[in-house]
């Protein structure tokens, strides 16, 4: 069994297509992705809304305090003659008039600036009101102030977390079930009627099962291995926001990457075909299922859920996608143990078919 | 006589119309180099895989070293050295570690197994190329790493399917010379080919084989006493009139003798000096000789006048 182990490590260390596919394919496209994403995600900040401040009454209105601490605002204090001239010269986006009263003054010519005139014109409002309440109860001055602030942050799960880490979800889901490429070769190098090696290898004295659990497990082990590199590489150097509850990010791995393997042994021992078709149909059948998690259209998983959900409980991807999604952002593991014990039920399932379809000894045809 | 190291009974192989073996019986004993000789699709590689267990049969029976060859007969697979007639090693090991993992699959013990793999690659001559990926040989380099891979276990039956095809005389030579000495070490040979001249130049006994049929079996000498042709003469002459050409069919154990493009070929069955008293005739009669040829008969001849075709046919 050791040198059965030692020497399909070696095997798979030279073997550049494997390395390609398993690791090097994904740390480019999380390049990609992160080239991508990253500009997308600066896009969605909020600048502050540049706003000349005329004060036409008392300097210590709180009206005036409210208006300079909401982050929402940049203030310019001015007069109103500057105040109108910043306007029209479009270095500010609106004046707001404080005495009394607060009043609003926007060119309504400028369409560019259309979204931040209607922020201030909530803010304006929402002061007025303020501004009513403060009279008749002037010890709700402060709290009314602090309220003034709109922008609120609102977290639905364990934490915050870029929306669009879950393409990075899905990219570990492929990268894992691309190991079911080299799955493939345990089928083909240990059948007889498939490959002169396997032919080779049902002749000698060593027992066929033998020969297959100790491949499967110097592939599963290889792949893991390959996986949380790449895995690594996108936390730690890409900086990927995904390092939450790390141990079991890596168990996920591990069980990801004997999903993919056993899925791999199974297909490959499913038929007589080349190992070009063969190879294909892995190719085909992973990027599928990548397709329905979500990695090239990020809301197909949603969509999926809305349709078929049952083919997300089934599908590795999704499966795998939804698990490091648990991982990071929901406070229960419930979710994710399982989705993790349906990946070890697929496993095994494929390692099963995958014995049952190679036990055969004799072929009636070579 | 001891019982056969190799016992193949009453066995037919069918795929789907066609009849690969059609009732094949075959036994050899051991310490023989046993030549199966026939051409391509006469079912020699069908009868190897049958032998190993590798294909279903329909009906007969295989036993190996005495007992019933199965597929789980793992004892008996011990005892078993194969060289497929294709390549069957990996693009990513060396030489050495190719050698190494297919001894892994037989020989357990690591300080046995090391010894067996330096003696399998001394044996194939494989010691500048150890490091080697099979890539980086040539083709008959790598036939030789296919045979060590199949005996570096030591088996005591190794079987050789057409390990000499697309390989250089030089190669070709070696991987012979090889197998004598795996004989000469205690091993029986099964050895697959067409080409007769390896067969003949090796095999201590020979199997004959034609569309699943054994049509003849025993030593080269045997076989060749088995058809009417003992001795084939062949003489450059300017001219030969009929009536010469019907004299010299008439001389003792001469069957027939043919003219055409300036040569005579007389084939003679049996008898000693039969080249002597053609060409005395000759010389009596004053024809001009130019080049004269003697050859025995070849295994070719005897399956052209077993089956009536050539064997490369």
């Amino acid at each position: 069994m050791f040198s059965i182990i030692k020497y399909t490590w070696i095997r798979l260390i030279r073997n550049k297509t494997n390395l390609f596919w398993v690791l090097l394919f994904p740390i480019a496209l999380g390049g990609l992705f992160q080239a991508a994403f990253s500009n997308l995600s600066s896009l969605e900040e909020f600048s502050p809304i540049p706003t000349a401040v005329v004060c036409s009454g008392d300097e210590s209105s709180p009206l005036l305090t409210a208006a300079a601490a909401n982050p929402l605002l940049s203030v310019y204090r001015c007069s109103s003659e500057e105040a109108l001239a910043m306007l029209e010269e479009q270095q500010v986006d609106g004046i707001l008039t404080i005495g009394d009263s607060i009043t609003l003054t926007v060119d309504p010519n400028r369409s560019s600036a259309r979204l931040n005139q209607s922020i201030l014109q909530v803010f304006t409002e929402q002061c007025s009101i303020n501004a009513a309440l403060i009279k008749e109860a002037p010890a709700a001055a402060p709290a009314l102030a602090a309220d003034a602030d709109f922008r609120k942050e609102v977290c639905y799960g364990r934490r915050w977390q870029d929306p669009y880490t879950q393409y990075f979800y899905n990219l570990m889901a492929m990268a894992c079930m691309f190991t079911a490429l080299s799955g493939i070769y345990i089928s083909l190098e240990n059948q007889g009627n498939l490959t002169v090696l396997g032919a080779r290898k049902n002749c000698a004295s060593t027992n066929k099962l033998f020969c297959i659990i100790g491949e499967l497990i110097a592939y599963i082990g290889f792949e893991v291995l390959l996986n949380i590199i790449a895995f690594l590489f996108l936390i730690f150097v890409y900086g990927v926001d995904m390092r939450a509850r790390l141990p079991l990010s890596l168990l996920t791995i591990l069980i990801s990457s004997a999903a993919g393997v056993s899925m791999g042994f199974f297909i490959g021992s499913a038929s007589r075909r080349s190992e070009s078709i063969k190879i294909g149909s892995v190719t085909a059948i992973t990027l599928l299922c990548c397709f329905f998690s979500g990695l090239m259209q990020g809301n197909m998983r949603m969509v999926v859920e809305q349709h078929a959900p049952f083919f997300n409980r089934i599908n590795p991807a999704a499966l795998i996608a939804d698990s490091f999604y648990c991982l990071n952002m929901l406070e229960s593991l419930r979710r994710y143990t399982v989705n993790i014990l349906t990946l070890v039920l697929l496993s095994v399932l494929f390692c099963l078919g995958g014995f049952l379809l190679t036990r055969r000894k004799r072929y009636a045809d070579l | 006589m001891d019982a056969p190291i190799v016992k193949i009974d009453n066995l037919v192989k069918r795929y789907k119309e066609l009849v690969a073996l059609d009732h094949f019986h075959l036994e050899i004993q051991e310490g023989e180099i046993f030549g199966l000789l026939g051409p391509n699709g006469s079912g020699k590689t069908t009868t190897i895989n049958c032998l190993l267990s590798l294909l279903t049969y329909d009906k007969g029976t295989v036993e190996l070293f005495g007992r019933p060859m199965r597929p789980d007969s793992y004892d008996i697979k011990r005892q078993i050295g194969i060289v497929m007639q294709n390549i069957a090693v990996f693009n990513e090991l060396t030489v050495y570690e190719n050698i190494d993992y297919f001894c892994s699959l037989y020989v357990k013990e690591k300080a046995l197994r090391k010894q067996y793999v330096q003696e399998a690659i001394a044996f194939a001559g494989l010691e500048e190329f150890t490091r080697f990926r099979p890539k980086k040989l040539s083709g008959g380099l790598l036939r030789r790493l296919n045979i060590a891979c199949g005996i570096a276990h030591k088996p005591r039956l190794i079987i050789l399917d057409e390990p000499t095809v697309a390989v250089d005389p030089q190669s070709r030579n070696r991987i012979l010379e090889g197998i004598v000495k795996l004989q000469e070490a205690g091993a029986t040979i099964i050895y697959t080919s067409h080409y007769m001249e390896e067969v003949e130049q090796i095999c201590t006994r020979i199997a004959i084989m034609d569309k699943g049929k054994n049509i003849a079996i025993g030593t080269k000498e045997e076989l060749k006493k088995m058809i009417k042709k003992s001795e084939i003469i062949t003489i450059d002459l300017e001219k030969l009139p009929e009536t010469d050409r019907k004299s010299i069919l008439e001389l003792p154990h001469v069957y027939q003798a043919d003219f055409s493009d300036h040569r005579l070929t007389v084939l003679c069955s049996g008898g000693r000096h039969n080249l002597l008293r053609v060409l005395n005739y000759l010389q009596e009669q004053q024809f001009s000789i130019g080049h004269v040829y003697s050859k025995p008969p070849t295994l070719n001849d005897v399956f052209l006048e077993i089956t009536g075709k050539e064997l490369r046919d």
